[in-house]
């Protein structure tokens, strides 16, 4: 029962990839080339969840031992598998909508908002809940849980 | 480290191969637009990023990522080679082909960090990261990226 949330990483990772092979459906191409990109972009989309899992799981522990703080590997997977939840909500929605399910009329550009809430989500529940389970002052939760992807951000702006 | 850039040998030949065997498309349009050396080195120091970063994702994505840029190299070979001399494609693009280097070793790199995590995190072994062979691979890669980008704009495009 512990391991439960632990399942929301692969369910994600079923979304996100169901969303990219919807996105490419009625492109209009279908040439081979295009049809590779197409795998390639859809298998990528599929390991993009787990791929933040571990650089999350990476790199609070890195953060952890800056800070002379003690981190529970288990612990602290669950941690970010909770903080997914407001991402699957928003992927999921996003996916009935390209499926025409959309009963409150959200447009393309909500979507946009409501996908970049369902981040913002994720950083509150990580911040909240790593103070929480790990007994931390807010700045050190806050420096945990924000300072790598401010690093990540930055680094990519420069490029 | 070494077994690492075999792997991506392989994986980027494969792609190359692939993308030798795909039926050419026509394009209606080709942007032929200028490019500065930092427009080609920003391009591809993002696709050496991404094959590194790839590594978190237990090195499907570097895999995939490295595949992909072999067969777009060997798409591209097979239709100039249609449609130019050898001597042509020789002239414009060996001067800047070092850039297949670059993406080969962060392919490495990205699968180095694969084995890392699945040993640590995964199989809870006690693995030491070679920091300072990754650091060298990693500047390595950077650097031929930023000479590869700089002769494709004052060599291979003239």
């Amino acid at each position: 029962m512990k391991q439960l949330p632990l399942g929301i990483i692969p369910l994600l990772s079923l979304l996100f990839f169901l969303v990219s092979k919807r996105a490419f459906e009625g492109a209009g191409d279908d040439s081979q080339l295009f049809t590779i990109f197409i795998g390639v972009s859809n298998v990528i989309a599929f390991f993009i969840p787990i791929t933040i899992f571990i650089f999350y799981l990476l790199t609070s522990s890195i953060m952890f031992n800056l800070l002379d703080e003690k981190m529970h590997p288990g612990r602290m997977a669950i941690v970010i598998c909770f903080s997914f939840l407001p991402v699957l909500v928003s992927a999921g929605v996003y996916l009935l909508m390209l499926y025409g399910v959309n009963p409150i009329g959200l447009t393309i550009p909500d979507m946009r908002i409501f996908s970049h809430a369902g981040w913002g989500g994720f950083f509150i529940i990580l911040l909240l809940m790593t103070r929480e389970e790990f007994h931390l002052s807010f700045f050190k939760a806050t420096l945990i849980s924000l300072f790598p992807t401010i690093l990540v951000m930055g680094l990519r702006s420069l490029i | 480290m070494r077994p690492f850039i075999l792997i991506a040998v392989i994986v980027y030949t494969i792609g190359l191969l692939v993308g030798f065997q795909i039926d050419p498309v026509l394009a209606q349009r080709v942007d032929t637009g200028s490019f500065t050396v930092w427009d080609i080195a920003r391009n591809n120091l993002a696709s050496v990023f991404v094959n590194i970063a790839g590594g978190l994702s237990l090195g499907v994505i570097s895999v995939l990522n490295t595949a992909y840029n072999g067969l777009i190299l060997g798409y591209a070979v097979s239709i100039v080679l249609e449609h130019t001399s050898s001597t042509d494609f020789v002239r414009h693009f060996l001067p800047h082909s070092i850039e297949i280097v670059a993406i080969i070793l962060s392919c490495a790199l990205g699968l180095y960090i694969a084995r890392f995590i699945w040993r640590t995190l995964l199989k809870s072994q006690d693995t030491k990261f070679q920091k300072r062979t990754f650091i060298a691979c990693l500047a390595l890669s950077v650097i031929i990226v930023l000479v590869a980008a700089f002769l494709e704009v004052n060599v291979s495009m003239r």
